[in-house]
């Protein structure tokens, strides 16, 4: 059939490499220009890990600002580790400190996650990554 | 569809040994289109639309040449390739970059540069230098 109507024509041209997004609920795909490219990221699985890091910088903030509470009653807490001192006697692993690591370390689990997982994915200022020798 | 083009079966980008050839304004496109194709007049002009649009994102393009064989010639000169020229220098090299290695109805690409001498002397197989 050649109507006289223009007719939509898709080109043979392979798409190029373009970072296109479509939103559930939404008729139209919609396709970002590299540049903004990183700065919406809707992969479902980077997206969920991106979830975990607010709420994880959230929790360091809190703890930072001496509000993060320990819901867990005494009774069902593990028992702490040895007190480490530091040379000039001050308690290097207090329960703060060692909830901060943890929370610090898992941190850097997930940026490094997203890294890997999205190229485009620009870490925080304040990341540092680990060193590699363990 | 496999016999008309020697080089598509063998995977990936084509190593091209004319990529550093000299740019001109004219680019040249092989290994896009196949002569079944180009034989059917709606599909002609389909990819005559396809080549044209793709090109004037690139630069000013003056002409498409994509040369079909007919009842007089079934041998054309440029048969099967496809011929642009561009209004400078800048938008065919700018062309020839983006088109080169990528995929036309499947096939991978390979653009070139032709002379002017030989373009208008209607040598559209000559090699670029």
């Amino acid at each position: 059939t050649s109507g006289e109507a223009p007719r939509k024509r898709r080109s043979r041209w392979e798409p190029e490499e373009q970072k296109s997004v479509s939103f559930p609920g939404l008729p139209t795909a919609i396709t970002l220009p590299p540049s903004l490219a990183h700065l919406v990221d809707i992969n479902p699985e980077t997206l969920e890990l991106q979830m975990q890091l607010n709420n994880i910088n959230q929790r360091i903030s809190l703890l930072q600002a001496g509000k993060l509470m320990d819901e867990t009653p005494p009774e069902q807490r593990s028992p702490s580790p040895e007190p480490i001192y530091s040379e000039f006697g001050m308690r290097l692993n207090t329960r703060e400190q060692r909830l901060k690591d943890k929370l610090t370390e898992r941190r850097t689990e997930i940026i490094l996650e997203l890294i890997k997982k999205n190229p485009n994915y620009r870490p925080p200022a304040d990341f540092r990554p680990p060193k590699k020798t363990r | 569809l496999g016999g008309m083009n020697p080089l598509a079966g063998l995977g990936g980008v084509a190593v091209n040994p004319l990529g550093l050839a000299t740019a001109t304004r004219i680019v040249v496109l092989t290994d896009a289109v196949s002569a079944e194709e180009i034989i059917d007049d709606q599909e002609y002009q389909d990819i005559l639309e396809d080549m044209k649009d793709e090109a004037s994102r690139h630069g000013l393009c003056n002409n498409v040449l994509i040369p079909r064989p007919t009842a007089d010639n079934p041998t054309p000169a440029g048969m099967c390739k496809v011929i642009m020229e561009f209004n400078d220098v800048n938008g065919a090299v700018k062309a020839r970059n983006a088109m080169h290695g990528r995929k036309f109805a499947g096939r991978v690409v390979n653009a070139t540069y032709l002379t002017e001498a030989a373009y208008f002397g209607g040598r559209y197989d000559e090699l670029a230098a």
